[in-house]
């Protein structure tokens, strides 16, 4: 096994893979566990996919935060507002992120998954496509109505995030 | 509101997160012990079991016309086709995937495959494992299993929404069957077993449906039959790697009082659904200057509390919820051990002072009434002991 390879890979794209597990999941210690079982996963089997871990990541950490049963059974579900953002520190960052998370947990899981990968990570619709085995455009259709609802719920934030600029 | 404005939300939501600093020897480790789980479990299996002559194989050409296999889809060459086409293994290897059995079940056609395989350590080893219908379509179930080189083990799938239809392929092998366990007055799991018989190497057994729990067992022999798509979800009972383990000031010596190193307190050949959350082992010394443990066993959706006093016997405290919050009574009057992961602890007695206790974990007073806990970077909260 190309070690090296593998712990440059974890180095560079754990932070980014972390925040998209942690919209696929609402929860963070839930996104931490879903990262280490996916960069597990590819530690086994690294030698076969290396040549595209990234797709490979994302392909795993959408297939198994969408297994709602699985998650269920490794740590008991909660509301999602009362996950990480019920500290008494309500600064922008924690109200911005409570909005997000609920509103992210309002969304299909597979229009959920598209619009984190589209919109979070940059991806293009191709990328996106590969990571959720689906065609382009079903990407699209799912990504324009994960939007629609999400900038229903993101309106107000949005406002005051632009009246603040 | 534009793509970049959503772009903006969805970063700044996430911009303060950041993986924990050891996640790479988390990753390594973990990526470690899968593999060498599978190695030795399966081995160990595999040799218990003895080499099964029909169904052995040592490779084949790709030039060797499709064979049939048992099951109703087993003369179903198009099928057969298919499913091999649909396995991976996510190993190098260098030969044709062979159908042990193919067939029918509650959610689709599914079929069980073998193939030799070439492990990061240049060894040969022969990969088992299934395809089954999902959205439509036959798909690797995600785990395979490393047996040595031309041997099969049995195995089996959980199959239906509500994980309610066990396809158990026993290849010809005696395999047992527990649909539940129960816990006895000393905490230890305990099972009925049942034979399971089948047709064709293959039974499909309707289970109890139980949304996200499984309480059954499965055995063949000694060994513990593996269900391939669960993956690592689903464990027999053991301290696991989120063991919290607390040293109280003045603790003695307790060494082995572990109910985890004790036979008869796993269920080694169950399935259930373990919350990843902590279980506590809190070492102390009781009043009297007797040794004490306080410990929890993760089970099912919940975890077993033990408790030993001045001896290595252990006393079963019950069934509680498991997690970072412990609270346990000790008899005679003896005490509270009372712990909060990473949290800091006062109590008090009646409505008397608040007294701080000493780390996340502490032995109180059997008089302490109330407990005051504050989680890190949270605020306080009052829990009555």
């Amino acid at each position: 096994m190309a070690d090296g390879e593998f712990d440059e890979f974890v180095r560079s794209r754990s932070t980014g893979l972390l925040r998209i597990a942690y919209l696929l999941t609402g929860d963070r210690h839930a996104a931490e566990d879903l990262l280490q079982e996916v960069l597990e996963q590819m530690y086994v089997r690294w030698r076969r996919i290396r040549g595209a871990p990234e797709v490979y990541a994302r392909r795993t950490l959408v297939n198994r935060s969408i297994n709602r049963w699985r998650r269920r059974g490794r740590r008991p579900e909660a509301a999602l507002g009362d996950l990480d953002v019920g500290l008494p520190d309500h600064s922008d960052g924690i109200v911005v992120r409570d909005v997000v998370v609920k509103a992210l947990r309002e969304l299909p899981p597979r229009q959920r998954a598209a619009v984190v990968l589209r919109y979070l990570d940059d991806r293009p619709v191709e990328e996106v496509a590969a990571a959720l085995e689906c065609s382009p455009g079903t990407v699209k259709s799912n990504a324009a109505r994960g939007l629609e609802k999400l900038r229903a719920a993101l309106g107000p934030v949005l406002v005051r995030e632009g009246d603040e600029r | 509101m534009t793509d970049i404005d959503i772009h903006h939300v969805l970063v700044r939501a996430t911009d303060d997160l950041a993986p924990p600093a050891d996640l790479l020897d988390r990753v390594r480790h973990g990526g470690r012990r899968r593999v060498v789980r599978r190695r030795t479990v399966l081995a160990a299996g595999a040799v218990a079991l003895g080499v099964a002559p029909a169904a052995v194989w040592r490779g084949a050409t790709a030039v060797e016309p499709e064979p049939s296999a048992p099951g109703d889809l087993g003369q179903d060459r198009e099928f057969l086709g298919r499913a091999r086409k649909a396995w991976t293994t996510g190993f190098e290897s260098g030969s044709r995937p062979r159908v042990l059995w193919a067939g029918h079940t509650p959610a689709g056609p599914a079929a069980l495959l073998t193939q030799t395989a070439v492990l990061g350590d240049g060894r040969r080893h022969s990969v088992q494992g299934w395809v089954r219908t999902t959205g439509g379509k036959l798909r690797a179930v995600g785990v395979v299993r490393l047996v040595p080189p031309g041997t099969v083990v049995p195995s089996a799938l959980l199959l239906g929404a509500q994980r309610d239809s066990l396809v158990l392929a026993d290849l010809g092998r005696p395999v047992e069957l527990s649909q539940d366990f129960g816990i006895d007055p000393a905490g230890r799991p305990v099972r009925n077993w049942a034979p399971v018989t089948s047709a064709e190497g293959v039974s499909i057994i309707r289970l109890p449906a139980r949304t996200g729990r499984l309480r059954f067992g499965l055995r063949s022999g000694t060994e513990r039959v593996e269900i391939d798509d669960l993956g690592e979800m689903a464990t027999p009972t053991s301290p696991g790697d989120r063991r919290l383990d607390r040293t109280l000031p003045g603790a003695g010596a307790a060494t082995g009082w572990d109910v985890s190193k004790l036979p008869g307190y796993d269920d080694p050949y169950g399935y259930q659904v373990q919350p990843d959350l902590p279980s506590w082992y809190v070492r102390g010394t009781l009043p009297d200057r007797r040794p004490l443990v306080v410990q929890t066993v993760p089970a099912d959706d919940g975890a077993r509390a033990f408790y030993f006093l001045g001896s290595g016997t252990p006393h079963y405290a019950g069934f509680r919820p498991a997690g970072e919050f412990l609270r346990l009574r000790l008899p005679d009057q003896l005490g509270i051990i009372v712990g909060y992961l990473n949290g800091a602890l006062r109590y008090r007695a009646g409505g008397g002072d608040w007294l701080p206790a000493t780390g996340d974990a502490a032995l109180l007073p059997a008089a302490t009434a109330q407990v005051e806990i504050t989680p890190r970077g949270g605020q306080p909260f009052v829990t009555v002991v």
